[in-house]
């Protein structure tokens, strides 16, 4: 009747964990949050999207009983994993009360920090409250390169100091790398590096997306299209995680879009609840509304996006020859077009790119030298 | 075992949530997702609201339809399998035999 109970073999409780997160899905249950506690940060990282927007706005972030009430939304929504993000969570002064009153609400936390404000009393407090995970950034393997796109000097070895803390208190935690064309020759130094200092996880990323405030300055930073088909053609089989689209088994109309809007959602420093963090649509502002009215009840927009479950559903997908290769993302469409619906410029360079290494891989082919126009390499401000 | 008064908890570490009538459960010191059937996902509600087992049993008992005996052989095996993955604690204070102890 309860059948297994709790202890069953890992690929069946993935299996049926699987089951229950469709089951989400058809009734539009957001299991994912991620909230946006501040856009400050005591970096000032070249590649990063969230510039610190409250003072140019004249916008002000949630009070500590405003997030906690959000947070007891969230979590009657149904979230169950939550991820604090930034800025940098840890320049909140309030941000122990706001983690802690999460853990209480039984979500599965995730933090994402710069981790150079974690000292050992951080560390301790952080093994109080027992996240899920904690994510850090590493962007160089040398602590010049590092501390040179994030604009901090000391940034390097204190993050590398952070990672030292979490391992001796057994705390989960994930180092990652955005490639960059500053770093992208110090890759494999850097996944040593990273497995070196005991993550549970390292995970490389390649997109680099426009700031909030619309400056495509992080751009220039993107590895070009040569240095792209070189990572995708050494990391088949290699690297932790393949990150080109690889062929779809079933048509590729069928193939599912991102479910922002639906399975997911985020709720940014001034309450604003979005889709997704990249994806400006929003449902309405926390202090206005509950966030189970504004789920539940949601503007035009968010019922057009939710239509949309499959490529298929899109025109600008349905007429296209990479559709197989491309995993869009809505939020870089909407900032580059105007229109969330549309295709954009990175979304089609990346397909192009999983169709040049899938020949690769099949026939040798080399990619086209129309593809990899020579950059030079724009210097870092110190 | 018999723990027919025995009261326990959540683990105050494990996140989880209900989905419609089945539930998620997260061990975040291993990251282990545990997903629950419906008898189950109410029996792990149940269990949070401290109760003694034979409370438990007997809600069970009256909201689905199987045997009394099956409920109660199904609730001590989820217990002990949820005490041995530390999802559960034992509440000082419900009396616990230590007789035919079985995990």
């Amino acid at each position: 009747m309860i059948g297994a109970g709790v202890i069953s073999k890992a690929a069946v409780a993935e299996q049926r964990a699987n089951e229950i997160a469709q089951k989400a899905e058809v009734h539009t249950i957001p299991l994912h949050a991620m909230v946006e506690l501040t856009h400050r940060c005591n970096l000032d990282c070249v590649h990063c999207y969230c510039q610190h927007l409250d003072t140019t706005r004249g916008r002000r972030e949630l009070r500590t009983r405003e997030w906690t009430r959000v947070l007891d939304e969230l979590a009657e929504l149904g979230v169950l994993h939550l991820t604090l993000t930034g800025g940098e969570i840890l320049v909140r002064p309030d941000f122990w009360e706001i983690a802690r009153h999460a853990k209480a609400r039984r979500f599965s936390l995730t933090l994402f920090t710069n981790g150079t404000l974690i000292t050992e009393a951080v560390a301790d407090s952080l093994a109080d409250l027992r996240p899920t995970s904690i994510e850090m950034s590493l962007l160089g393997a040398t602590e010049q390169t590092h501390d040179r796109l994030a604009r901090a000097n000391g940034a390097w070895r204190r993050t590398l100091r952070a990672a030292d803390l979490l391992r001796e208190r057994s705390l989960a935690f994930v180092l990652k790398t955005t490639l960059m064309r500053e770093n992208f020759r110090e890759l494999a130094e850097l996944e040593r590096t990273a497995t070196g200092r005991g993550c549970r996880a390292y995970r490389i990323g390649t997109e680099i997306s426009p700031r909030n405030d619309g400056s495509l300055e992080p751009e220039q930073h993107r590895i070009g299209p040569c240095e792209l088909f070189d990572y995708y053609v050494s990391a088949v089989g290699g690297a932790p995680a393949l990150p080109v689209e690889q062929p779809t088994r079933g048509p590729s109309r069928d193939k599912s879009l991102c479910g922002a809007g639906s399975t997911g959602c985020a709720v940014d420093p001034y309450g604003d609840l979005l889709p997704c963090l990249q994806l400006f649509l929003p449902f309405g502002s926390a202090r206005e509304r509950s966030l189970r009215q504004m789920w539940e009840d949601p503007p035009d927009q968010i019922r057009r996006l939710r239509s949309a479950t499959a490529y298929g559903d899109l025109p600008a997908c349905l007429a296209c020859d990479l559709i197989d290769y491309c995993r869009r993302c809505h939020g870089l469409a909407l900032l580059e077009t105007g229109a969330w619906e549309s295709c954009d410029s990175r979304a089609r360079e990346m397909a192009e790119m999983g169709r040049q290494v899938a020949r690769h891989l099949r026939d040798g082919a080399a990619l086209p030298a129309a593809a990899a126009p020579e950059r030079p390499l724009a210097p870092v401000g110190d | 075992m018999d723990c027919s008064n025995s009261r326990y908890a959540h683990h105050p570490d494990v996140a989880w949530r209900l989905v419609q009538d089945e539930a998620l459960l997260v061990d975040p010191r291993t990251g282990s997702i545990f997903p629950l059937n419906p008898v189950a996902a109410r029996l792990w509600v149940l269990l949070g609201d401290t109760l003694p087992v034979s409370e438990i049993v007997r809600s069970l008992f009256q909201e689905f339809d199987s045997s009394r005996e099956t409920i109660e052989a199904d609730v001590s095996a989820f217990i002990a399998n949820a005490l041995a993955a530390r999802l559960l604690v034992e509440q000082p204070g419900g009396s616990r035999s230590s007789g035919g102890e079985s995990s």
